[in-house]
């Protein structure tokens, strides 16, 4: 565990927001306050990333994670902490561009563009991912239970 | 017509209430709902795939287009004819969410010049009403 406060924080940011609504009688709450929450899961999410920290990325994705990545390989949730765990993901800067919620009760989906940018394989990379990110209200907190990406060509 | 037709029935009986569906019901429904999809596309049968579509579809084409379902309907309309092939498709059941990924063959003519790509998809599903709807979908290109 890289960021063991961080982590918990994710993890309490789950579980306070999320904690405090019931899925099924409350989905207008969830539909009006899931935005911002969700928002700010992704932006840990994309920290963790470029941290490689998989004690956040492990709170945040569901056990059953699916994800495509940008070259079209598809992991499952234990496989993929393990490539970021031995991924030098942390010489590259992974930051969101802009990011859209879509609520659907206790489901959401948000699509955006990320921009990974840095020194990759001994070279300069600079890459553009459209995404799209399917979150789940599931055991009194919103986790992610699916994940793709495509290079945006730019 | 005729062809059509078929599709719409088959999407309205494939549709049936969701109560009381185990996890293997939710996902068989979803994947025929999937290979309903396919067919819908290659015919270019658009009220099929307007009851598949959620109102609010995000949907991210194989060239990396962001599209809503107005835009993928009309996307549909005015392609040209398309063969598509779907294969190792798989759905995980989350409750009332289904998500499906598989991977994908189009092969077609584009500006007088045959063409193929292959792509992984990944698919939102999700219970509405008696049935049910796809709210995203993304194919990434697969590097060969």
């Amino acid at each position: 565990m890289k960021h063991p406060p961080i982590a918990a924080a994710v993890v309490l940011l789950c579980i306070l927001c999320g904690g405090r609504t019931r899925a099924s009688d409350q989905a207008a709450d969830l539909n009006s306050d899931v935005a911002p929450l969700l928002l700010s899961l992704e932006r840990s999410k994309f920290r963790a990333l470029q941290q490689a920290d998989t004690a956040v990325l492990n709170a945040i994705f569901d056990d059953g994670l699916m994800m495509v990545d940008s070259n079209g390989g598809l992991s499952a949730k234990t496989s993929y902490l393990e490539a970021v765990h031995n991924s030098a993901t942390n010489s590259l800067h992974i930051v969101p561009e802009s990011m859209t919620v879509k609520a659907f009760g206790g489901l959401a989906i948000v699509v955006g563009i990320y921009n990974e940018s840095g020194m990759k394989a001994g070279h300069a990379t600079h890459r553009r991912y459209r995404f799209i990110d399917t979150w789940q209200f599931k055991n009194g907190k919103w986790v992610c239970i699916a994940a793709t990406a495509t290079s945006t060509g730019l | 017509m005729k062809k059509q037709f078929s599709l719409t029935l088959l999407i309205c009986l494939w549709s049936l209430p969701i109560h009381a569906q185990s996890r293997t019901d939710a996902e068989s429904k979803v994947l025929a709902l999937e290979r309903l999809w396919g067919q819908a596309a290659q015919v270019r049968d658009i009220r099929a795939l307007e009851s598949i579509f959620d109102d609010a579809l995000a949907y991210v084409h194989i060239d990396g287009r962001l599209m809503t379902k107005e835009q993928v309907l009309a996307d549909t309309k005015s392609v040209s004819a398309v063969e598509i092939v779907v294969n190792s498709s798989a759905a995980h059941a989350h409750g009332n969410v289904v998500i499906v990924t598989g991977i994908l063959h189009l092969k077609g003519i584009q500006a007088g010049k045959p063409y193929s790509q292959s792509g992984r998809y990944l698919d939102t599903w999700m219970a509405r009403g008696e049935g049910w709807v796809c709210v995203s979908s993304m194919t990434t290109p697969m590097k060969r």
